[in-house]
């Protein structure tokens, strides 16, 4: 078999013996002490690495881990109560997309912190910042803080092997998957053992909602503060996070609307003027592509009338609701579809269980309450500030990951 | 069979360019420009009558009206193939698909031929060949296997090719076997078959490197073409590049393995079959009466001036059955002039050097399935 060790096996161990070895790792209570420093130090680690610059979402996994909000978030949960003992699940395999995204870290490292052992499977490909994320490890893992964890962590790769897949899904308790809508299906069709239950995150699509009047009513350097944070959300990873905005809905009268969205994208325009996102040529060629097929589909069409190509960011106006098809065809890469709506609620027809985050602008809680309530089923996972999109959340896709990561067991009463 | 035999008599069908199609390359810009735009806004016209796609995208991306110059002419992006169902013919007049894999994935571009388009790809394509080969027919080494033309109704790239430049020779030789390794016997025999002529060689440009020239210096075998042998290849660069093979390591090689002297690369795809860009005897590519290129600035669409590179949008006069009279490639090149070139061609000529790069994929979402 071709498998690939990256950390916590030696280079052509069978397979068979490094699952043995995981599983008979006992589970450990959620944020056990053994754990926590292991993550703290790791975060430290990440923070003060040379380089730590060039991987801005690197820094923001680091700082996320810090010690401070693992108190945080540890003080969330009650662990032990006279009814029950939490307890992480066992052994989980967990799937990285085949790009490292920093996202899938986050879910890895909560499930040890839940308590659980990990083997995790990255993409064949390599990249910078996965050697940076290894190198942190591997030397985190060296110090005193890392003997305690050794034995709980498995980073591996490996290429296309449905057998190899299939044993390590026979042995795990918890199978966890980042990856395309395809890979989730291919997966889904390989069985866990029985007792086992599984996490998917799959393609989803996300959007904006502005209030028209908020953005007309906000001065200017609170409209700067707006396209600084929708520039936030929106700009970094060329706009293919899963949380990245590809739909803007606007709130309100059209005249509104008109003056709302040639104001917002004014300052927007500024800020990307300012601080000059990557712009390939490729990523141009990519938008072109979508607009064609947007245009051919009579999906959407250049939300204002001129030369459309080159733009960056490029507009497209909907002329349909938003379906599947034109949910498919965003390529990311600074590419914006607009629609308008009377009220905020009236956008829940054209959402799906493809949507995750609703980051929003200018409306009140009950506006969105309503909305939420008017949603079809599994819509929209959460609802965001501007600026607040990519942002971490233990409770991801819906599931707070803590809980799914690990189990109750109940205690005789009294 | 030449593809005269089978020309429709009565009314032209479709737009076509007012100029002798036997004379590709007699035309200079005063003569050739006007009535190339004049075709293309025609053309234009005849898709958008004939595609609800088509005249979706132009009339939501492109201003109203004829173009006023070339570079004006409403394009596709070529990548829409391999996406969109784009057809300007009923699907019962449809006589052929091509199909190529390109480079992105797995995801394969759809062209539809009908019996007119067809034809004129022919027409074209023997003009061309004409002014390098002659009118004569030549005996023809194909760097192929044999067994590659099975499908005959869903063609692929390399099939569609061989198939097309087949008819400018005569008694072919396939000289790849299966596993696309040289049978060097067969070849000798049929190399002391014809040792007093000059000899037409075609096959794709990795096919040849690959099964050509590095078998035979695998098996140390250094064959002689006759003197004036002429080899003709195309469908890129990218995997000797990869090699580090260029245009004249390519020749040279060649030329010192086979004593091949003559060897022409053209630029062409199966988006646009027959009015192919010819590589001349100066080592340029010529645009043919029946096409040209527009070089644009990739981050703005823009035509940029000759002599800089850009993305290279390619126009032909041919297809009537598919909107494919003008395509925005993911090509890179460079035009340097028309009408000068001392090979004595007109038209415009130009460089090409490689692909755009693909965008990176991020984010959660997996490139590629993995189970």
């Amino acid at each position: 078999m071709n498998i690939r060790y990256i950390l916590g096996a030696p280079d052509g161990a069978p397979i068979a013996q490094v699952l043995s070895t995981l599983r008979s790792q006992s589970a450990w209570r959620p944020f056990d002490e053994r754990a926590v420093a292991f993550v703290r130090r790791f975060s430290q680690k990440l923070l003060t690495s040379a380089g730590i610059r060039q991987h801005p979402e690197l820094a923001a996994l680091g700082h996320w881990f810090r010690g401070a909000n693992l108190q945080t978030l540890a003080g969330k949960y009650q662990f032990e109560t006279p009814e029950q003992l939490k307890l992480g699940r066992g052994m989980a395999f967990h799937l990285a997309p085949s790009n490292v995204d920093s996202v899938f870290m986050y879910s890895w490292l909560l499930s040890l912190l839940a308590g659980n052992v990990n083997l995790v499977r990255v993409s064949q490909k390599a990249s910078a910042p996965l050697e940076f994320l290894v190198g942190a490890l591997a030397q985190t893992l060296a110090e005193d803080v890392g003997i305690p964890v050794r034995d709980r962590i498995v980073l591996l790769t490996y290429p296309h092997d449905e057998q190899l897949t299939r044993l390590i899904s026979e042995s795990c308790l918890i199978r966890v998957v980042w990856g395309g809508d395809a890979t989730v299906r291919a997966l889904r069709a390989i069985p866990l053992r029985p007792t086992a239950t599984e996490i998917c995150f799959p393609d989803r699509f996300s959007a904006c909602a502005i209030r028209a009047s908020a953005v007309l009513e906000a001065d200017d350097a609170a409209l700067a503060q707006l396209a600084a944070a929708f520039y936030n959300d929106a700009f970094w990873f060329a706009q293919q996070a899963c949380s990245s905005p590809r739909l803007v809905a606007w709130v309100g009268e059209e005249a509104a609307i008109d003056a709302a969205a040639d104001r917002f994208w004014t300052a927007v325009d500024a800020e990307v003027a300012r601080r000059q996102p990557e712009n390939s040529e490729a990523m141009n060629m990519a938008r072109v592509a979508a607009s064609f097929e947007y245009a051919a589909a009579k999906l959407a069409r250049p939300a204002v009338p001129g030369e459309l190509r080159g733009a960056h960011p490029m507009r497209l106006r909907l002329e349909a609701a938003l379906d599947e098809t034109a949910k498919t065809l965003h390529c990311g890469n600074g590419l914006f579809l607009e629609t308008r709506l009377p009220r905020l609620a009236a956008l829940a027809p054209q959402l799906s269980d493809k949507e995750q985050t609703l980051a929003v602008h200018g409306f009140p809680r009950e506006e969105l309450v309503e909305l939420a309530l008017a949603l079809p089923a599994r819509a929209v996972d959460r609802f965001a500030k501007f600026g607040e999109a990519l942002s971490f959340a233990p409770v991801w896709d819906g599931q707070d990951l803590i809980t799914t990561f690990s189990r109750n067991i109940l205690l005789p009463n009294g | 069979m030449t593809s005269s035999d089978t020309l429709p008599s009565g009314p032209a069908q479709g737009p076509t360019l007012p100029l002798d199609i036997s004379r590709p390359y007699d035309y200079p810009e005063s003569v050739k420009g006007p009535a190339l735009l004049s075709t293309m806004n025609e053309l234009t016209r005849w898709h958008r009558e004939r595609g609800a796609p088509y005249a979706a995208m132009v009339e939501r991306l492109f201003a109203e009206g004829d173009a006023v110059t070339l570079d004006q002419v409403p394009y596709l992006p070529v990548r829409l193939f391999k996406t969109a169902e784009l057809r300007s013919v009923p699907e019962q007049d449809v006589i052929k698909t091509l199909t190529s894999s390109g480079t992105t994935g797995q995801a394969v571009s759809r062209i539809h031929l009908d019996r007119e388009t067809s034809i004129r790809q022919t027409r074209v394509l023997s003009a061309i060949m004409a002014s390098f080969l002659g009118k004569r027919r030549w005996p023809m080494v194909i760097v192929d296997s044999g067994s590659l033309l099975n499908d005959r109704r869903r063609f692929n790239a390399r099939a569609a090719g061989i198939l097309g430049f087949s008819i400018y020779g005569r008694d072919h030789f396939h000289c790849l076997d299966d596993a696309l390794s040289l049978d060097v016997p067969g070849l000798q025999a049929w190399l002391d078959r014809h040792a007093d002529t000059p000899v037409l060689l075609f096959g794709f440009t990795f096919v040849i490197w690959q099964g050509l020239y590095q078998s035979a210096l695998r098996q140390g075998v250094r064959l002689r073409f006759p003197k004036g042998s002429l080899l003709i290849h195309g469908g890129g660069w990218k995997r000797l590049l990869d090699q580090q093979v260029d245009n004249d390591e390519f020749k040279a090689r060649l030329h010192e393995q086979f004593g091949i002297d003559h060897v022409h690369n053209y630029y062409g795809m199966v988006e646009q079959v027959g009015s192919i860009f010819m590589e001349c005897e100066h080592g340029r590519l010529h645009s043919p009466a029946y096409a040209d290129i527009i070089i644009r600035d990739p981050l703005t669409l823009q035509p940029v001036a000759d002599g800089n590179p850009g993305v290279i949008q390619v126009l032909s006069a041919i297809p009537l059955s598919y909107p494919g009279h003008s395509l925005l490639t993911e090509d890179v090149g460079t035009r340097h002039g028309r009408d000068d070139c001392p090979c004595g061609r007109h038209g415009t000529y130009f460089s090409v050097r490689g692909r755009l790069p693909q965008v990176e994929m991020r984010g959660c979402s997996d490139t590629r399935v993995m189970a």
